[in-house]
């Protein structure tokens, strides 16, 4: 049968990608500057400093400006700001962000890193800009009232302004918008490649009881272009120095001086642009060449039948899952892991694909439920659901085990320089870093768990939509903390291009379905899929 | 009450299922059939309830996560605090991610031990019990069909024979049991 893209689905995939687009080009315009800032003990001074060689295109009219919205903030909600001996703690300031920056490079990593990006070459020479302030409530009736009690709060209070941005710089280098892109181009670029690796699984393993849901796996493995090129313009930005993602491309790194690391100097043998470039190319380079094939292979199929297109499949299926089983690991490190170039975890790599495979049996789950409520592929029947449903439930197992693999052995050992990943992650993330794992984990087993929900479609939405979201944001907590810290926010820039992306994905996607016919006609064990029952 | 049962045998496991799906299809409840493997589809058909062992595993699995999360409690954290890791923070859920690896292995313990012996209660072979089969050769290669009597009280004896003659068996047998 073939498929056709209703109007309605036209509508619905081009609302998300206008209305994903507003939203992030909106968000655009609230990205901000990291500001450090940094509480004297006794909780009466904040000190806040602004990483001049972070992102040094912050103009000093801007940082002027910035102090002055804090203050009238502060004023609307009786604050008055003092600035205690403005000239002699300035110095002191300075002297203190002196020592942040030479700080080792095990507990201070990320710190380190974010910071790291050179720019214009006035590292070292322009002072940061540092502000100390105290405050004190302004005695009026309303301020009193306001913060009768309170006062303790007030310091706090301001931090959190500064730290939550509702007072900030503008950011010029569009940090956010660059790590926002990463974190989609890999998101959607896995998604194929698992509906590819799953392919290639299917034919390796000679199985049958999907014959009828291959062309899903095809319509979702040819989306595989879209995903690469925003990786490829991700590092290419990169390369150019428009985005400061991966520290170890910053060569002023390499050489002696005061910005040298010697890690990453140490590590510039694997870790170094042109070899990047070769080892990026050929991995997405093999990806495409075998769904090109793959594709080319099952449509002649249906034209000629025949057992000799199968077990060519079956041979090149082997030999992917080879090249794959490297490259999964290798494009993991690369993409992912170089980020906090410091920092190693030997299964990182597995992580990541169980991530990949995941969103990817999500997303065929999904596109298996929307053709059959639409009155297609009547051969699906709730026993293929129900398969599709156990992947589901028993990657979601395989990616918490290798979740906790990861975490519990690098907090048990609690060596300096591995443990700074979650350090970070825990600092800054808490929430979102041990929510994510939650959800991942707890939702499918409770949920899933059953024979019956499994063949349940509403559950089946419902969980999958929920753990779609959570695996995205598990890309996110692999990026973020690594390229912009702390300064994190979700907002309409986040929410914006994942609504983007996912409707250009369900786009190609749906477009991919219509290129040929939604069952394929000759597949040797076409008869036993049909017939698959338990 | 004395009950008679016929047993009819099939040396064929489709023949038997297409024989189980006619005599359903006329109404005769068929008790239960005995195999030497598991035949595919053969549940729905003779309307066997869908096994309860799952969630009994599920419950022997909480109970072996709860007594782990308990002992460790009482062995790591109360009786004799133990320094984790270089962390002697004596606290349990600060110290629970070590404590995993156990946890998770008793409750797998636990739930396929549990598992393993309700089976063989619930199937009533525990080691040492009589067989239930009626012919030791539906351990080889034969299969047979189990119907009783007085659940097919709408046919008479004979009607309830002449009807499973015709589902090519090759031997019949009525028993009293």
């Amino acid at each position: 049968m073939e498929f056709k893209i209703s109007s309605r689905a036209k509508k619905v995939t081009f609302t998300l990608m206008i209305v994903g687009l507003i939203a992030m080009v909106w968000g655009m315009f609230t990205e901000q500057s990291y500001i450090h800032t940094k509480m004297s003990e006794d909780g009466t001074q904040l000190t806040m400093s602004y990483p001049t060689h972070n992102n040094g295109e912050n103009t000093d009219e801007e940082w002027e400006q910035f102090k002055a919205d804090l203050t009238a903030a502060a004023l609307s909600s009786h604050i008055e700001i003092i600035e205690p001996g403005a000239h002699g703690h300035g110095a002191a300031g300075h002297g203190e962000e002196e020592h942040v920056s030479h700080d080792d490079h095990g507990n201070d990593e990320g710190h380190e890193h974010g910071h790291g990006d050179d720019h214009g070459g006035h590292h070292g020479h322009r002072p940061e800009p540092t502000w100390t302030i105290g405050a004190h409530v302004i005695h009026t009736k309303e301020g009193m009232k306001a913060w009768h009690h309170h006062e303790d709060q007030i310091m706090p209070t301001l931090k959190a302004w500064v730290d939550d941005h509702k007072v900030g710089m503008p950011d010029h280098q569009h940090n956010r918008f660059w790590s926002n892109l990463l974190i989609n181009g890999f998101f959607f670029f896995g998604i194929s490649l698992g509906a590819l690796f799953y392919l290639a699984l299917h034919y390796a393993t000679e199985s049958g009881w999907g014959a009828v849901i291959l062309r899903i796996f095809e319509g979702v493995m040819l989306v595989l272009p879209f995903g690469a090129v925003v990786l490829i313009v991700v590092f290419l930005a990169g390369t150019l120095d428009w985005n400061h993602i991966y520290m170890w491309m910053d060569d002023s790194k390499m050489v002696l001086g005061e910005s040298f690391d010697k890690l990453l100097y140490q590590k510039s043998g694997y870790l170094n642009e042109p070899f990047f470039w070769i080892r990026t190319l050929v991995y997405i380079g093999v990806f495409l060449v075998f769904a090109f094939f793959f594709r080319k292979w099952s449509k002649r199929e249906d034209e000629e039948g025949g057992l000799k297109l199968h077990f060519l499949q079956y041979r090149r299926g082997a030999l992917f899952l080879v090249f794959f089983a490297v490259f999964s690991s290798m494009l993991a490190w690369d993409w992912i892991m170089s980020i906090d170039a410091h920092w190693f975890s030997t299964l990182f790599g597995w992580y990541v694909f169980s991530g990949i495979w995941i969103s990817a049996m999500i997303m065929i789950m999904m596109t298996m439920l929307y053709l059959k409520s639409r009155g297609y592929m009547p051969q699906i029947n709730q026993s293929h659901i129900h398969d599709v449903g156990k992947w589901i439930f028993a990657i979601s197992f395989l990616w918490s085990y290798l979740w906790f693999s990861q975490f519990m052995l690098i907090w048990y050992s609690n060596i300096g320089e591995e443990v700074v990943y979650f350090q970070q992650r825990i600092l800054d993330y808490k929430f979102l870093f041990f929510g994510t794992f939650a959800i991942n984990f707890v939702l499918p087993m409770v949920l899933l768990m059953s024979r019956d929900a499994k063949r349940t479609w509403s559950i089946l939405v419902v969980i999958s939509s929920i753990i779609f979201v959570g695996h995205w944001m598990d890309v996110y907590l692999m990026v973020m903390p690594g390229t912009i810290m702390n300064n994190y926010q979700i907002g309409a820039l986040e929410i914006g291009m994942f609504l983007l992306f996912l409707g250009i994905f369900i786009f190609l996607l749906l477009r991919n379905l219509t290129k040929a016919p939604l069952i394929k006609k000759n597949h040797p064990m076409l008869d036993e899929s049909v017939h698959h029952d338990f | 009450m004395a009950d008679k049962v016929i047993y009819a045998m099939y040396d064929d496991d489709d023949v038997l299922k297409d024989g189980a799906k006619k005599l359903v299809g006329k109404g005769v409840h068929v008790a239960d059939v005995y195999s030497p493997f598991p035949i595919h589809g053969i549940d729905p058909i003779i309307g066997v309830k869908h096994t309860r062992l799952g969630i009994n595993a599920f419950l022997y699995g909480l109970t072996g996560t709860m007594l782990a999360l308990f002992g460790i409690k009482y062995f790591m954290i109360q009786d004799w605090p133990m320094n984790i890791g270089g962390k002697p923070s004596f606290s349990m859920i600060e110290n629970l991610p070590s404590f995993i690896p156990i946890v998770f292995e008793f409750t797998v313990l636990c739930a396929a031990h549990g598992m393993a012996i309700t089976y063989l209660l619930r199937n009533k072979t525990l080691p040492g019990m009589p067989a239930r089969n009626p012919d030791p050769r539906t351990t080889d290669d034969k299969f047979v069909m189990e119907v009783r009597v007085n659940e097919n009280t709408q046919f008479s004896e004979k009607d309830l024979q002449a009807m499973i003659k015709e589902t090519g068996i090759i031997e019949i047998e009525e028993r009293e049991v």
